[in-house]
């Protein structure tokens, strides 16, 4: 993260540009904000005065969480101005769910967490005039067990930043204090020929893309509705037996491409119950470009795109999608399509949102792509207390946008798998998030699973 | 035009008639590729360091093989692509110099 001293300005990355465009589009579609609650279950609830000295000197070595993006009216490239680092910690909230008595006596109550987290969605996360671009929210449930989630803002932090946020507050709250790796990713510095070359991969990829088309279960026109969310974690049974079967499918190493697939055709299940056949679908994969093994850099969106397609043919079958998932991961690596795209995105920042999103949303008539997804694997497997308390679960849920206003997202912890279906209001009835997820296990486990979609 | 994956395979081609240097070698040539180009990797790694625990991921992996390809001219085929296989710079160079033995080479 390179702060000028003198003025304080930090530069933004390259997906931060799209982040940018993709916030403004929720806003002025009066969508609210493009957050995402990462989440971390504890056994207790945690220290809170630690946690709470914590966040203040979180803030203060960290002045960029209540940064504001500006524009400069020269390059027209954003900027985040670095304030200096305000009075007081990232804000912190308590809650209890009706009916617990003693745990967080300063809390304040709410009936279900589930509501907490649809509300939070859609306050602004700006407290007493500071900019934050982040908050913590504490919630004491009736079984005992206790949820933390921190929310935050996409034009700032990206999912593995937000697991390594945690792992730095939790080292923080043990009285850890270290310098945190900031060192960005280094861009290769190419003249203006050169970077048009490079995005010639890209460009012939999305053209190809688009004879596809991206339909989405919202449909192109954007929506308000509120942001809903469920998750499911496998038991350790359960959790092994899908490892096992994704290592039998894949050949062990690349377990993202078999759940690409099984999210798209748990989506085909639900356009197929409307009487619609698309062609297929387009999704959205964001790939890392943190070097592996480096803790990176906490700030910024630190990734590429890489945009799978499902044709029909390729969706008769889990073997069949997974099979050609796997053909598409190793051409887009092999032509440096992450790199690619990012050129792309490179070209394109100086762009004002409006006309950014217009570009991106133009080759797919208007849909940005059919559902979001991602395979995040392990979530912070270094985190293994926070705030005196030992975390048992993690997991991410993103909130979405319409278009395309669904998205399955998978991650592990302990060995467990976490499976979080996000909607928007409107864009799935019950019985069609029933069917998705009915699909989905069925293609997980390669049987129908009845057993668990009870409940759900 | 020439397509990158045309490219890369041209690339692959050409290298394969390159001799694949011994062992050792080959593994100290690994270890350089993998901390330069794909891992950062902590003081003292080495061709017996555990590649997972370094960060090694789908992508990493992916990268790794095309690196492979480009740099000694071998393409792994998918019934090796096991998780043990590419635990160690030491499994991965096994490989490599299998794939280039003699009766490998039908």
């Amino acid at each position: 993260m390179a702060v000028s001293s003198e003025t304080g300005r930090v530069a933004v990355q390259v997906t931060d540009c799209f982040l940018l465009a993709h916030d403004d589009f929720m806003r002025r579609t009066k969508q609210g904000r493009h957050l995402t609650h990462s989440i971390i279950e504890l056994d207790r609830a945690p220290d809170v005065e630690g946690l709470r000295k914590a966040l203040a000197r979180l803030v203060e070595k960290y002045p960029l969480l209540a940064g504001r993006l500006r524009r400069d009216w020269k390059t027209w490239l954003p900027y985040w101005e670095v304030p200096p680092a305000p009075g007081r910690g990232l804000p912190l909230h308590l809650w209890r769910e009706r009916g617990v008595v003693g745990a967080l006596p300063d809390a304040a109550e709410v009936e279900a967490t589930m509501d907490l987290l649809h509300q939070i969605a859609t306050e602004p996360l700006a407290v007493e005039g500071i900019a934050f671009k982040a908050r913590m929210d504490v919630v004491v449930q009736r079984d005992g067990k206790c949820l933390l989630a921190l929310s935050w803002s996409h034009l700032l932090i990206d999912g593995k930043g937000a697991e390594l946020l945690l792992a730095e507050i939790g080292r923080l709250c043990a009285g850890v204090d270290v310098a945190c790796e900031t060192k960005e990713p280094a861009r290769p510095e190419l003249t203006f020929k050169e970077k048009i070359q490079k995005t010639k991969a890209a460009v012939y990829r999305m053209g190809n893309l688009a004879k596809i088309g991206a339909p989405s279960l919202s449909g192109p026109r954007p929506r308000r509705g509120r942001a809903f969310y469920q998750v499911v974690t496998l038991n350790q049974a359960d959790s092994a037996r899908l490892t096992a079967r994704v290592e039998g499918l894949t050949g062990a190493l690349f377990p993202m491409t078999f759940y690409v697939a099984c999210a798209a055709r748990a989506h085909d299940r639900v356009f197929r119950h409307r009487g619609r056949e698309p062609r297929g679908y387009v999704i959205s994969v964001p790939v890392q470009t943190r070097k592996r093994g480096a803790r990176g850099p906490l700030f910024h969106n630190q990734v590429s795109i890489f945009f799978f397609s499902a044709v029909r043919e390729h969706l008769d079958s889990i073997e069949g999608a997974t099979a050609a998932m796997k053909q598409q991961f190793a051409e887009m690596t092999r032509g440096r399509l992450d790199e690619s795209f990012l050129t792309v995105l490179e070209l394109m920042m100086r762009l004002p949102s409006w006309i950014f999103m217009r570009v991106v949303r133009w080759q797919f008539k208007g849909e940005i792509c059919s559902f979001f997804h991602s395979h995040t694997g392990a979530f912070a497997p270094e985190l293994t207390e926070f705030a005196g308390s030992h975390v048992t679960n993690a997991y991410h849920l993103p909130c979405l946008a319409t278009p395309p206003g669904t998205g399955l997202f998978f991650c592990e912890r302990n060995g467990l798998v976490n499976i979080t279906l996000t909607w928007r209001e409107g864009c799935l009835t019950d019985d069609e998030r029933k069917l998705m997820l009915g699909q989905m296990f069925a293609d997980l486990f390669g049987e129908p699973r009845p057993d668990l979609l009870d409940g759900l | 035009m020439t397509t990158p994956e045309a490219s890369i395979k041209h690339r692959a081609q050409l290298m394969a008639t390159q001799p694949i240097p011994q062992q050792e070698s080959l593994e100290q040539q690994l270890v350089q590729l993998v901390c330069e180009r794909l891992l950062e990797t902590q003081p003292g790694f080495d061709a017996e360091s555990n590649l997972y625990d370094s960060g090694l991921d789908s992508m990493a992996i992916m990268h790794l093989l095309i690196l492979i390809e480009e740099e000694f001219g071998v393409a792994l085929p998918e019934s090796e692509l096991t998780r043990q296989n590419f635990s160690t710079v030491r499994s991965v160079a096994g490989l490599i110099r299998a794939r280039t033995a003699p009766s490998a080479k039908g």
